[in-house]
């Protein structure tokens, strides 16, 4: 059997089919707000997000496992959800603050989220193991219902994301301006951190909440370092997102590796060439251009080789 | 009512230091006011307070009749334009000059460009004379093209009543010539402007009215004062880069007013 017939054997597959499309969407849709994140120099504000995300789904197995739902966990994404926005807003108040101590106060989150989730998965009877699928991703257990709710988060994520690009352009750029163009900065602000903390959890489910920042931010990393642009920048960077979510997860069809991991050090690779290769692409343009044509000289100087 | 600014009494407080107290200014329609001090007189923090930027903590500041305490909503925004100390340049993320000079055109009710707001936008670039630079990234510019970029963003709102917080500071030759032309157009079109400066400079001959801060308190309201002793020779240097007074004579020549977006 050629690698061909296998890659149609493999789409074929609903169970594939599904985790493809849900790497698809997540691909997309995270990079489009770590464009803003980027911006406002928080790129680890998923990292943290994605901390106490895990409380959250701990929480939603204790009161699973309280009501009697079946699956246990039929509330941990939900839980997520909840706590990942509460988390979010706290940060951005904490950011906003601008506070000295606000460095500790996040890293007290993180841990916090960390820790408070082991401890109660305990609590509601479940072991470390059961959280592993949160942290490092469960693309292949994904059922259409997953499913359905990735994309619905997804597109609510696209839609203010790209639909507000220039009023969240504006506030992650120049706050100060911002608010003097009497922008409701402060809605703008939790309005990012509450779709950051969507973001967190939709992209769970693909690559876990531990690597879930890499989905948001190297797509933005690798996408800036070839353009010149904020709005060609987020194209390109949910572009690439897609573009290595599918990639990764196709190459672990066919090799055992876990998908999730797969996909990041994928990305990673995808930057370490990108920015490699960058400067011979442009060494032909721009090097001889004067950057300000407009400037005369200050002082004249003789050709090459002044002194004697 | 045709004072653009009334300020009353005003009291700002940053921590547990008084940086302003007892201020009383009004500015009417058409004037260009500059704000002079030294440094740590209050001066931007005065342009911040009138725009919420800081907490008012006594006393009241009125633009266009309402009070930004207490009705900041209630200001009309799209009329106000501001542009800040030192532009923020942002980030990793590129930029381009055009895609930040369109974030000009927001306001509270106003979320996203409207139509006709790109060749806006260009006209705004274009009138600080960086029309060929609309689609360079912000950090390739240099620090007085930024500047501009910033001055840009401001105009595109097309502004009853511009703020400047030191728009001359370390800024190139071309930029300061460019300033001097847009204020004497901004003047004859009867744009009311405030601006914080250091020193006079090249603008001197449009400025009709200077307020001096000293130590959070007005200590000068009327014309061009007297420069303190030691500072107005004729053989005074000044050692900062960003006064130039030997360029003035090229400054003036290129004071001709010129059409705004």
């Amino acid at each position: 059997m050629n690698l061909l017939d296998e890659l149609i054997a493999v789409i074929s597959s609903p169970m594939l089919q599904r985790s493809l499309l849900a790497a698809l969407v997540v691909g997309l849709a995270a990079p489009v707000i770590g464009t803003y994140l980027v911006q406002r120099r928080l790129s680890l504000l998923g990292d943290g997000v994605g901390h106490v995300a895990l409380t959250g789904v701990a929480m939603g197995w204790l009161v699973g496992s309280w009501t009697g739902a079946e699956p246990n966990d039929a509330y941990a994404v939900l839980g997520a959800v909840v706590a990942a926005v509460i988390g979010a807003i706290l940060i951005e108040v904490v950011r906003s603050r601008g506070r000295t101590s606000g460095d500790v106060a996040l890293a007290l989150l993180f841990y916090g989220g960390i820790a408070g989730g082991v401890v109660i998965i305990s609590i509601a009877g479940g072991t470390n193991a059961n959280l592993t699928g949160y942290l490092f991703g469960s693309l292949a257990t994904i059922t259409t219902g997953d499913l359905i709710m990735t994309i619905v988060m997804a597109a609510v994520i696209m839609a203010v994301g790209i639909g507000l690009r220039t009023a969240l352009f504006a506030v992650s750029q120049d706050e100060e301006f911002a608010r003097s163009t009497g922008l409701p900065v402060q809605v703008l602000n939790i309005l990012i951190a509450v779709v950051a903390a969507l973001t967190v959890t939709v992209s769970m489910r693909v690559v876990g909440l531990l690597l879930v920042s890499a989905l948001m931010i190297v797509p933005v990393a690798i996408a800036q370092l070839v353009t010149s642009s904020f709005r060609r920048t987020m194209f390109t960077a949910m572009g690439v997102g897609a573009a290595v979510c599918v990639i990764g997860l196709v190459i672990t069809f066919f090799q055992r590796l876990a998908p999730g991991a797969t996909i990041v050090v994928l990305a990673i690779c995808v930057y370490a060439v990108v920015a490699a290769v960058r400067p011979l692409l442009s060494a032909g343009r721009g090097r001889a251009a004067d950057p300000h044509p407009d400037m005369d000289d200050d002082v004249n100087v003789s050709k090459a080789g002044a002194r004697e | 009512m045709s004072d653009l600014i009334s300020v009353t009494d005003l009291r700002v407080d940053l921590g547990s230091a008084t940086i302003l107290r007892g201020i009383n200014l009004t500015v009417g329609e058409g004037e260009v006011v500059a704000l002079l001090g030294a440094n740590g007189s209050g001066k931007s923090t005065l342009m911040r307070s009138l725009l919420g930027l800081v907490p008012i903590t006594g006393g009241d500041a009125r633009l266009f009749g309402t009070s930004v305490r207490t009705q900041r909503r209630q200001i009309p925004w799209p009329r106000i334009g501001y542009v800040p100390q030192r532009a923020a340049v942002g980030s990793g993320i590129p930029a381009t000059a055009l895609e930040v000079v369109l974030t000009g055109l927001l306001n509270d009710r106003r979320w996203h460009v409207p139509r006709g707001g790109r060749a806006r936008g260009l006209a705004a670039l274009e009138s600080v004379d960086l029309g060929d630079r609309a689609n360079s990234p912000l950090h390739q510019l240099s620090g007085g093209q930024q500047q501009r970029v910033a001055i840009a963003r401001a105009l595109v709102r097309r502004p009853d009543l511009l703020l400047l917080d030191e728009p001359m500071a370390g800024v190139d030759r071309p930029t300061q010539q460019t300033f001097a032309r847009l204020l004497a157009t901004l003047q004859s079109e009867g744009i009311t402007v405030g601006i914080v400066l250091h020193e006079l400079g090249p603008i001197r001959p449009l400025i009709q009215r200077c307020v001096v801060l000293r130590h959070g308190q007005v200590a000068h309201d009327g014309g061009i004062p007297a420069p303190a002793p030691g500072h107005g020779d004729a053989d005074h240097e000044h050692v900062h880069l960003d006064h130039g007074h030997h360029e003035r004579a090229d400054v003036h020549e290129a004071v001709t007013p010129r059409s705004l977006p």
